[in-house]
């Protein structure tokens, strides 16, 4: 009986506490996404240098041009350029901020146009350590959240929160995200597999702020490592640029100018 | 003028790339260089090429502007053992503008019209190289005129087409050939209106597409009135004792769907061929052949994958095609595939190299004779080479020896072809 009165005196307060856990992981969630969001367009040329358990490594080379959308999640045109036998391999991705991507993939050895399995998304990107799920568009409501504690990543002070994805196809049970508290973007990143065992960690360049106003940051580089596989692969951007005037437009994005 | 087996193709890419000189900068090009060789189980007959070796090669480059692009792509295959499978050809050769909502584009084109893996009955435009793989045919360019205007999720496309592509036919001696041993092909000969054939390769024809692409599904709806690029029949000259294939003109209404509901794309091509006839002719004292009967041909598919936990993905499809609206007798001179059901599996590494071992097998449901497989491996093994090695059986024992239909014509041609591609 005691015990009863108990756990009914504690379960309003338990439930106070993990709502306010999930109202502040989103408000972070929130504010990294307004302090990276807003920047109409972006285009930058990318280097994924992927190292195997031995060492070994390889050298890809990608063309990314990101278009944002209003109500919806963003529009994002991957060209391939290296390794050679994949260059002008195309990928259309259409985020949404609720349900499945839309994506397609353009050939051009035999001109197709290719839709893409959304089961996809657990695959290897390039055979690198990112999955296309990681490539795509991270919406804040693709998540649930629970803000953890005040933390550190290095010497930089960080705010912990566990999101986990509502996707059920997602390839990540949950991720636990430090989020800098000078401007809230990731400072790194751990993704636990289905069976909850940790995969992969994430750790993130130094921030630049691209953009003025409204406040963009983005990162120079991402450094993924498996910790199951010992494989890492790293993203290194180039030559970014962002900002209404680039020269690409809508139509751009449209499957019917993946040939273009 | 894109098939030839003279250097024609290669100096309309350097007059492509002469003219865009001042602007080489802004080409992107792509080479590839493939020494490769085939070998075919023994038919026990010397008149075919049991192995061809040779090297194929391709070369496409890319020139974008604001507005404007130029694009070419030529493909060539040198035969170690004999000049005559020799054979170049242009792809693509076109000038493209694209003011606001509208596109253009005039030359040389390869369109693809597919949505499934295995069948494409939907996929008709280009001529094809008969030397090439029948699962996958390499394609040949036509010469059009494409006017597209894109809006939102919709594009409508006008086509005119003035000229057929010549295919390239089998070689002497080919295993693709399926002629009676000792026979001698022609060239292909395209029915006039008034019944007669010829080699002439003006033909007025056009067609109208409305694509649409949104939530899910991706949908073509298509309109083509041209010359069918599967010949139709066989005509023996009797002045020159040779073989040509007739080719004749269709009016097909077709679409292609790709929908992605969930963890699986689901794939539709659909077409109905209808043939106008003609008067009856005659070549050289010999009738021409009546058109093919109307029909049509349904594919539906089903893709199926998953990404396991070593980073490897694994990738299932189920294929099935039907042709309808003809008798047993007529559908089995159509195409080699009628009635059948394709199963296919890949693995592919999910790794830097991109390895993938990929299987599929091929039965006719209603010729219960009939039964292709492919097993196929292929490999990174740099950032600048490939490897390619895949192996076919067939079993398709002819009903009747003297009239072997489809795929009898291929019965115990299992061969291994084995690459190794260059790409720069």
């Amino acid at each position: 009986m005691i015990r009863f009165l108990i756990l009914a005196l504690m379960l309003p307060g338990s439930t106070i506490v993990r709502a306010d856990a999930a109202a502040r992981g989103k408000e972070l969630a929130l504010k990294g996404d307004r302090l990276a969001d807003e920047f109409a367009k972006e285009a930058s040329r990318m280097e994924m240098i992927i190292t195997n358990a031995h060492k070994d490594r390889v050298v890809r080379e990608l063309e990314m041009k990101v278009l944002e959308q209003k109500d919806d999640g963003d529009k994002t045109l991957i060209t391939f350029i290296k390794p050679a036998d994949v260059k002008g391999t195309r990928l259309l991705t259409w985020t949404h901020i609720e349900g499945d991507d839309d994506q397609w993939l353009y050939l051009p050895s035999i001109r197709r146009k290719k839709r893409i399995r959304s089961s996809s998304k657990t695959g290897s990107f390039m055979g690198s350590e990112f999955s296309y799920e990681d490539m795509s568009s991270q919406e804040v409501e693709k998540y649930t959240y629970r803000f953890i504690k005040e933390d550190k990543v290095g010497n930089s002070p960080a705010l912990l929160t566990e999101r986990i994805p509502k996707d059920k196809k997602s390839g990540y049970s949950k991720q636990l995200v430090w989020q800098s508290q000078q401007h809230y973007q990731a400072l790194k990143i751990e993704y636990y597999d289905r069976k909850g065992s940790l995969l992969k960690v994430a750790t993130f360049g130094a921030y630049k702020k691209m953009q003025q106003k409204p406040e963009v940051w983005r990162t120079a580089s991402i450094s993924m490592e498996n910790r199951q596989t010992k494989k890492s692969s790293e993203i290194i951007w180039h030559e970014r640029k962002m900002g209404a005037q680039l020269d690409f437009t809508e139509k751009s994005f449209s499957k019917h100018a993946l040939d273009e | 003028m894109p098939s030839t087996n003279r250097p024609v193709p290669g100096l309309l890419a350097a007059l492509f790339i002469g003219l865009a000189d001042p602007l080489a900068a802004a080409w992107q090009s792509r080479g590839e260089i493939s020494p490769e060789v085939r070998v075919f189980a023994d038919d026990e007959d010397p008149a075919t090429r049991d192995r061809i070796t040779g090297i194929h090669s391709r070369l496409e480059g890319d020139y974008r502007g604001d507005d404007w692009r130029l694009r070419y792509a030529v493909t060539g295959f040198a035969a170690a053992e004999e000049e005559s499978a020799d054979r170049a050809f242009v792809e693509e050769a076109w000038v493209g503008y694209r003011p606001g909502p509208l596109r253009l584009r005039v030359g040389w084109q390869v369109l693809n019209w597919s949505a499934t893996e295995a069948f494409h009955p939907a996929d008709v435009i280009n001529s094809v190289d008969f030397n090439s793989d029948f699962e996958s045919q390499d394609k040949l360019g036509e010469p059009l005129a494409d006017l597209g205007l894109i809006a939102g999720d919709l594009a409508v496309h006008v086509l005119v087409m003035p000229r057929v592509t010549r295919p390239v036919l089998p070689a002497p001696g080919s295993r693709a050939s399926i002629l009676p041993a000792g026979s001698t092909i022609g060239k292909a000969l395209w029915q006039k209106k008034d019944g007669r054939v010829t080699p002439d390769l003006q033909r007025s024809q056009g067609a109208l597409t409305v694509e649409y692409s949104g939530a899910d599904m991706d949908l073509q709806l298509h309109y083509i009135d041209h010359m069918s690029r599967t010949p139709g029949a066989l005509l023996l000259d009797p002045a020159t004792g040779r073989i040509h294939p007739v080719f004749y003109q269709v009016r097909q209404t077709g679409l292609t769907l790709q929908w992605a509901p969930g963890e699986s794309v689901i794939k539709l091509e659909a077409a109905d061929r209808r043939f106008p006839q003609r008067p009856d002719a005659l070549l050289n004292g010999a009738p021409v052949p009546t058109a093919p009967p109307d029909h049509y041909a349904v594919a539906v598919g089903v893709e199926m994958g998953s990404a396991h936990d070593n980073g490897m993905e694994s990738t299932w499809i189920v294929e099935a095609q039907t042709i309808g609206g003809t008798s047993r007798e007529e559908r089995r001179a159509l195409d080699i595939f009628q009635q059948d059901v394709l199963l296919g599996y890949t693995l592919n590494s999910g790794d830097t190299d991109d390895t993938e071992y990929s299987v599929i097998i091929i039965r006719d449901l209603e010729e219960d004779n009939q039964t292709m497989a492919r097993l196929r491996y292929k490999t990174r093994l740099s950032d600048s080479w490939t490897f390619t090695g895949f192996f076919r059986l067939i079993d398709a024992e002819p009903e009747d020896e003297t009239a072997p239909a489809g795929l009898e014509h291929y019965h115990e041609d299992h061969q291994l072809g084995l690459s190794l591609t260059r790409w720069f």
